[in-house]
């Protein structure tokens, strides 16, 4: 699974950790998220979806789109 | 700076260390009975006295658990896979080779092998979901 959880984070200027904080997981989840080496749950991509205001199919696609 | 995690680690090895403790004064408690009194059939008893304190590092490490991510979580499951997969495979093998001779192994081996074993194994999860 593809996402561009990177992009929409830098785009605010927050970092790894500061990410993690509001999604209430640890610094290195994210990068798994942010290096594509781990796909979310259901649970945390709505999370992300509502801290990012971005439908989640925005945010995760999948390798071949 | 102190984050969640730190103290929450801090919070463990704390609880972690003391249970260890307790094992060990119980364990040289009950060595020091069997080898200066006569304790009989008691010996088993008082021999599995230093166990208790260990039964309490479940609890610790289930809530060291249940506070990790769900991707710590998941990099623990698999170690935990892991583990349980080589030391069936191990205590299988030791166990055949017994039938045909191999001297008794002390099963008190079992509980820092699994413990390599899960190291060995929760370094190999990290590396497949971080860098």
């Amino acid at each position: 699974m593809k996402n561009n959880l990177r992009e929409l984070r830098t785009a605010r200027g927050w970092s790894q950790a500061e990410l993690a904080e509001r999604l209430s997981v640890s610094r290195q989840t994210v990068n798994a998220l942010e290096t594509e080496r781990y796909d979310p749950s259901l649970p945390l991509a709505f999370r992300i979806s509502r801290l990012f205001q971005q439908p989640i199919e925005v945010i995760f696609f999948p390798e071949d789109d | 700076m102190l984050t969640w995690e730190k103290v929450n680690a801090r919070r463990y090895v704390t609880s972690s260390a003391l249970i260890m403790a307790a094992y060990c004064l119980l364990l040289g408690g009950s060595l020091w009975l069997d080898n200066n009194t006569e304790l009989g059939v008691w010996k088993y008893p008082v021999m599995a006295v230093p166990m208790v304190p260990l039964y309490f590092l479940w609890p610790v490490f289930r809530r060291f658990m249940a506070d990790r991510d769900e991707m710590w979580q998941k990099i623990y499951l698999e170690a935990m896979s892991f583990t349980f997969g080589i030391t069936l495979m191990a205590s299988l093998t030791v166990g055949l080779m017994q039938f045909v001779g191999l001297r008794l192994v002390n099963l008190t081996v079992l509980w820092p092998f699994m413990c390599i074993v899960f190291a060995f194994g929760v370094s190999m999860a990290v590396r497949r979901h971080s860098r």
